[in-house]
Parts: C-alpha cells; structure tokens; sequence
C-alpha cells in the first residue's frame, strides 16, 4: 500500500514505526471509501528542540480530501469533497524560491472548499518544513489550483 | 603499644591502596595506572565500534516513535545524544575501598562476595563503562528498558536490570547487558572477559537533579555515617533537603503522567 509514496516517504525521512501507523491509516480510510489514494502528504513543523513534528497526514483521491489529525496516536479524519470545488487558496513560503529549499525553508498553504470566504466552506491547512516543501508545494499545483471553482 | 596481627582499618583511600599493597599485593602505582588508562580506553572504543551500540543509536527514533504512537507524546530529547563514559582509576579505587572497607562489616575478612582488587574489578564491577539515556516520562523509564532487554536478547546477552529506589531520593532505572571482549593483562597478552556494561535510565528532571546532588553523593559515600542518624530528623542537614527533593520529584513525574493518561 505505501510502495507508491516510499519516494516520498524517504524523503522526510520516517521510522518504521511511523511508516507502519501511515499504512494502517491508509488501511482504515481505504476500507471506508472503497478507494484508492492518488497521493498523501504528512505536514510537519520543527519544535523547539528542533525535531520534525508530524501533525496530519493528509489523504487525497480523485473526489476526496481527507485529514488524518493527530494521527500518529488518534484515528479521527475529516473528509471533504474537492473536486472543483476549492474556493480560495493561499500559499506563504519562507526563504523557499519555489525550488531549492534550505533548513530554514518553511512553506503554509491555506484553502478553503466549497466556498470562497469561510462562510459555508471547510478551510484547510496545510504546513511544510524543508524538503517537505517541495511536496507541499506539488499539492497545492496538482490538487488544489486546478480544482478551483470556475 | 600496636597488635601487629591486628590489621588496622584503612581511613581513607590513600590508607586503602598502602593496605592493598601489604594485606593483598597489589600495588596501585604509575605502571598501573597507565595500564587501566590502556585497557578502559580500548573497552570503550571497542564498545563505541560494537553492532549492539550502534544499532541502539539508530534506534532510538524509532523508539521515540512507538511511544509517540502508544502515548500521544515523545519520550527522548532528540539533542541528548547518549555518550559512553568510563571509570577513573581514582573512582574504582574509591568504590573498592568502600565495598572492601567502609561497607564491610567483617573486615578483617573479606566482604561476602570476596575482595575486589586489580585482579578481579573489570569482572566484578558494573560501571566500569556505562551510558546513560534520559526519557521525558516517568513511564518512559520502563518503556526504554524494556526496549534495552528486547536489544540485548537479540545480540544473545545477558541483561538484567533494577529500578532503584533508594531511602535518600534516588529513582533511576539501571540496566547490565554482559558483553564479552578482550583487553591486555598486565604482561599485555589477550585475555578475555565478560564485562558489564551499565545504561542507567532516568527521567529529565531526575537527571538535573542528580547533577545538582551528585557532590553530595560522592562526599557522603566516603564517610561513615552512624547508624543510628536519622536525616529525615535533622533539618538543617543537607540531605533533607536534597534527599526530600529527589522523592518531591519523583511523585510529581508521577502525577504528571497520571493526568497525561487520564487526559488521553
């Protein structure tokens, strides 16, 4: 189930143990869908200690966007439909150019679906560090602005 | 007027090693020293250069993660990257005079385990190379030893650890992995022996702690203390302070790990 994302996978880089628990999430919303996922993507911030912090892991098919929160010890996703339907979207990079990224690279992108403004839409968050921008940023041209409502 | 079959009980550790000398043979001089300065530098560089070191090195994040998973919160500092540290002469000389003389109630004889000296102290004693890992929790402390037994029996090893807590506030967790190796005996031929490597665990707060007092520790070790003193009487002392502070701490991380869990 993870072969098609082991690239990216490698690129944070994870533990097995958190690899295992990034299957068994993929597992579990695969079951309830009955779909396959095109892609995922696993925001991080740095802490004070200055270790990587996976926060959610986010689930993309075809018509879904799920949002695994918390979820290296909690089951609980939000799932929103997506498809032509994102209203709004907002990328910040800091001192990250779109193509090299450095240790200081931190990349917030922001959207909201179903709507334009907050009313009556969901708002997502997504948040990079590093290397990890170079995906983040993959996300936000291959599923986000080109499903924005026309 | 002196007994001269009575021996007279070495006072310090200076008295100590002239008593090793005449009771036991053996001499603590500068040809010694060097050769346990070679032999302790050659088990801890054989130590660093281990599989089992290594392999325990690399799994510490994937350990931080299995308890991030089952708790909800990391267990290590991702800085404090463990360090191997070795015994000086000095201290092995001062913790052989305390099991041979201050701790021997039946000196003359022997202590029941018998004498430590040069002869059998890369055997008989557990620090003589140890480590130490320090966790954020309490429950870490179980968690990682556990870990460390699972490692250890991978490699084939005998491990055994205890969780100490002692009446003066001391709480860590300490473990002994028999690993065997080979050093130069004093003709610097190969001989080899099995040798314990200590990997204390303790908890963040403990560690601080343990730095603060660890003087105070060292000076009251080489005391006798009367057996009748009670410091949990005496105030003003500085092991009341200290020593409550050690078991203060210690039921803190407890309740903090009891309202973690009961939050979850």
């Amino acid at each position: 189930m993870l072969n098609k994302h082991e690239e990216y996978l490698d690129i944070l880089p994870l533990t097995q143990v958190v690899k295992e628990r990034i299957e068994e999430v993929i597992n579990l919303n695969s079951k309830l869908l009955g779909v396959e996922f095109l892609d995922i993507f696993i925001c991080d911030l740095k802490n004070n200690e200055g270790a990587k912090n996976y926060t959610s892991l986010w689930l993309i098919s075809t018509e879904y966007l799920i949002e695994c929160k918390s979820f290296l010890s909690n089951n609980n996703f939000d799932l929103v439909r997506y498809k032509n339907k994102v209203g709004y979207c907002s990328i910040q990079p800091i001192e990250y150019d779109f193509e090299t990224v450095s240790e200081k690279s931190s990349v917030l992108i922001h959207c909201n679906i179903g709507g334009s403004s907050s009313m009556g839409s969901v708002s997502c968050s997504l948040i990079a560090t590093e290397e990890n921008c170079t995906k983040a940023l993959e996300i936000y041209q291959k599923y986000l602005i080109t499903n924005i409502m026309k | 007027m002196k007994d001269k079959n009575v021996v007279e009980r070495p006072n310090d550790e200076r008295e100590f090693k002239n008593w090793l000398k005449s009771e036991l043979g053996f001499e603590i001089n500068n040809q010694y020293a060097y050769y346990y300065e070679t032999v302790v530098q050659k088990l801890k560089k054989d130590f660093e250069e281990s599989a089992f070191w290594k392999e325990l090195l690399n799994n510490l994040p994937e350990i931080n993660d299995k308890y991030r998973v089952n708790k909800g919160v990391y267990l290590l500092i991702p800085t404090n990257t463990p360090t191997i540290l070795s015994k000086s002469l000095d201290s092995l000389v001062n913790k052989a005079y305390r099991k041979n003389i201050l701790n021997n109630d039946q000196f003359p004889d022997p202590p029941r385990s018998g004498w430590i000296t040069p002869e059998n102290w890369f055997r008989n004693t557990n620090d003589i190379i140890r480590t130490s890992l320090t966790v954020k929790y309490l429950d870490g402390v179980a968690f990682i030893i556990s870990e460390l037994e699972e490692l250890s029996f991978q490699y084939g090893y005998d491990f055994d650890s205890s969780f100490e807590a002692r009446e003066e506030g001391y709480y860590a967790a300490h473990s002994g992995i028999k690993i065997p190796f080979s050093i130069p005996d004093m003709q610097f031929s190969p001989e080899d022996i099995t040798l314990n490597i200590e990997i204390q665990v303790t908890t963040q707060i403990q560690e601080i702690i343990k730095t603060l007092l660890h003087k105070h520790y060292e000076e009251n070790r080489r005391v006798i203390i009367p057996e009748d003193y009670k410091w949990q009487w005496d105030y003003q002392s500085p092991e009341f302070t200290s020593n409550y502070l050690g078991h203060i701490i210690h039921y803190v991380e407890g309740m903090i790990v009891e309202i973690r869990d009961r939050e979850e």
